[in-house]
């Protein structure tokens, strides 16, 4: 499976999961009231050097923000018309840095150790008697299931302009794919209580 | 679908969470219609969610998919992922999925001795329209720092796309329920 | 939530009687929608290899799943390893492994190490052991290169060979398999019933390949839910073969 993760080997990498999250929140408590465009400018420099120290790529990851060019172009306009466009610009950068800030951590961490750092920070509900366990036992499952569904959607695709099927039409295409994916399911239970389902044997 | 187990019900929802992602990541599954702008199948997969699983287990699995979107896989319609998409504009739209799902099923539900093309037309259109504009726009007026009218304006272009949606979901969930009943598991 | 703890208590730990038939079942019924599908069987089986044959919808599938707790009987008795099948269905997946026809419907972990590791933290493992161990499994197979592989990426008989290895990782004493053949073709058919055959576990098969049958110690033929041949592999099968072209 595909990810936004970018292994390498950076300071950033290194940091704990659990460390990068707690700092990303922290970080974006203490951006979220400033409202003056030198301090926000300045601090998404700082960020842009954060990424300049990742390596040779690092500044190229920074276009994660470009896709969004027509929601800033919008936000811009809007403030203009309310004649206030230092505002508009004020929110552009704001939102350009938090994005920026938040891709950071998602290209430096792996999605594992993420989820373990997660299932961590989830450490008090263990001590009323619940488990984390269905939780990640979840993500798996439905990370290991989408390139099967995805070849389920195909599979019919093709049946469906073997036997001439309108392509105006092919939204139909999505009813075998619902009953396919329960029927799955179905199997995939059994498949889990089979090996000791949920909560395992001990 | 009878004999409910703990591990079918995490199957059903980890099995739905990946099918609003597959129809994320097929290209081809988008409709290219109203005034240019792409409607993917992705929120027909919120709405669908919520009529064919029910409240709780649709909201479940929409709030797995972003879970999984957030740990950093793109699977959101145009290949985005990351905690990143969080901070962006829609950001409101993404909080509103799993309350859209779980308002379809709930719906649903209610209506549960009604035909089904018109109970799914009626709660997809609450689920997927009202609920989950009004989350929509509190996020972009939020996330703008614009009004909440000017935020609802920009909602005029989606509109279109989204009432074929709704029109779709129905028809897809009659579709289910005259082919595999049991399947819709919102009216078991 | 309320459901973990309730799966806790059921779950509490149980050993198998020492000398007990793996398999003990006395005039079992099992009904579905109002109809009859297993009708009174009785049977002991403690052979080594129990191969188990008849027609579509005879209900071998249906008996298979008896035996670890996927479906319970509506009346009768079923002991498997001494244990009561009916009280305790959540624990006989530590006794019995199950190997489904369809791997894309057991494989339930992204990677292949994931999947094999499962298996070990349902059994009370830690995570970072469950993997130490594993990839030790692969390493004694010549497979550590599957280590990181997506599982999806594996080819069918490659992905039914994971499958078996992640229920044999687990230790159970019998081994079930329904089916699990139809996906593979012939090599890989006579190198996986190979590998069956060097493991200890005894082993319950249900096949219509009656060759892969030939020297088990036992076959029981189903018909319409209960038992129309039990016996050796040649008197059953051929017996059966007879059926098959003429009819009863
Ligand atoms: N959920 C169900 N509801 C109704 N009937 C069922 C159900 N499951 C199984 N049956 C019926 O029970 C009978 C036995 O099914 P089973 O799957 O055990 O057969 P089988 O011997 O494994 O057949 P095959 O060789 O085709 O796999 C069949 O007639 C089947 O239609
Ligand atoms: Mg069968």
């Amino acid at each position: 499976m595909i990810s936004l993760y970018r292994p390498a080997s950076s300071w950033l990498h290194n940091h704990r999961a659990g460390h990068k999250l707690l700092a990303l929140c922290f970080v974006s408590i203490f951006i979220f009231p400033l409202t003056s465009l030198a301090l926000l400018l300045s601090l998404l420099m700082l960020c842009a050097s954060m990424y300049l120290s990742l390596g040779k790529d690092g500044l190229a990851e920074m276009r994660v923000v470009v896709p969004l060019w027509p929601w800033f172009l919008m936000m811009l306009a809007f403030h203009w018309y309310s004649g206030e466009p230092v505002a508009g610009l004020v929110a552009v950068v704001k939102m350009v840095l938090m994005i920026l800030l938040a891709n950071l951590l998602t290209l430096s961490t792996r999605q594992s150790d993420l989820l373990s750092a997660l299932q961590q920070g989830l450490t008090p509900i263990t001590w009323l008697g619940f488990s984390t366990r269905p939780l990640a036992l979840s993500v798996s499952l439905m990370i290991r299931y989408i390139p099967v569904l995805v070849l389920l959607l195909g599979q019919h695709r093709q049946a469906w302009r073997a036997r001439g099927g309108a392509e105006r039409r092919k939204w139909l295409l999505v009813v075998p794919a619902l009953i396919g994916a329960l029927r799955l399911a179905d199997h995939v239970g059994e498949s889990l209580t089979a090996r000791g389902g949920v909560s395992g044997f001990r | 679908m009878s004999n409910p187990s703990t591990e079918r019900t995490i199957a059903q929802i980890a099995l739905y969470a990946a099918l609003i992602a597959a129809l994320g990541l097929l290209p081809k599954f988008a409709i290219p219609i109203a005034g240019g702008i792409p409607i993917t199948a992705q929120s027909l997969g919120v709405m669908l969610a919520g009529v064919m699983l029910g409240p709780v287990r649709g909201a479940i699995a929409l709030l797995l998919f972003l879970l999984v979107v957030a740990l950093g896989l793109p699977l959101l319609a145009g290949g985005r992922g990351g905690i990143g998409v969080f901070m962006g504009p829609s950001v409101g739209f993404l909080v509103g999925f799993p309350f859209a799902a779980f308002t379809c099923g709930l719906i649903m539900k209610l209506l549960k001795n009604s035909p089904v093309l018109p109970a799914a037309w009626f709660s997809a259109a609450v689920g997927g329209i009202a609920i989950l504009y009004v989350f929509g726009i509190a996020g972009m007026a939020w996330k703008m720092d614009t009004t909440v009218m000017q935020a609802a304006s920009v909602m005029v272009v989606f509109l279109p796309g989204d009432m074929l949606k709704v029109l779709l979901a129905g028809l897809i969930a009659q579709t289910v329920w005259r082919g595999m009943p049991q399947a819709l598991i919102s009216r078991a | 939530m309320r459901w973990f703890r309730q799966e806790k208590s059921r779950r509490s730990a149980l050993s198998a009687v020492s000398g007990a038939p793996a398999i003990d079942m006395r005039n079992v019924v099992y009904k579905r929608a109002g109809k009859v599908i297993l009708d009174g069987l009785s049977l002991q089986l403690d052979e080594r290899r129990v191969g188990i044959i008849g027609d579509n919808g005879s209900g071998k599938s249906t008996f298979a799943r008896l035996l670890n707790g996927l479906l319970s009987p509506d009346s009768g008795t079923l002991k498997v390893f001494g244990i009561d099948a009916t009280q305790h269905t959540a624990s006989l997946p530590q006794f019995v492994g199950f190997l489904f026809q369809n791997p894309d419907h057991q494989i339930l972990f992204p990677t292949v190490l994931e999947e094999l590791a499962f298996g070990l933290t349902q059994l009370g493992l830690k995570q970072g052991d469950a993997e130490r161990l594993a990839r030790e499994y692969l390493r004694a197979q010549c497979r550590i290169e599957w280590a990181d592989r997506p599982s999806q990426s594996l080819s069918e008989g490659e992905k039914q060979r994971l499958c078996l290895w992640s229920v044999l990782l687990m230790k159970p004493r019998l081994l079930v398999l329904d089916e699990s053949f139809a996906s593979l073709d012939l090599r890989s058919r006579y190198d996986f019933m190979a590998e069956l055959n060097r493991q200890q576990q005894q082993l319950l098969m249900i096949t219509h390949e009656l060759d892969l049958l030939e020297n088990f110690e036992r076959i029981v033929w189903l018909h319409k839910g209960s038992v129309k041949a039990d016996g050796d592999a040649k008197t059953v099968i051929s017996a059966y073969k007879q059926y098959a072209r003429n009819g009863l």
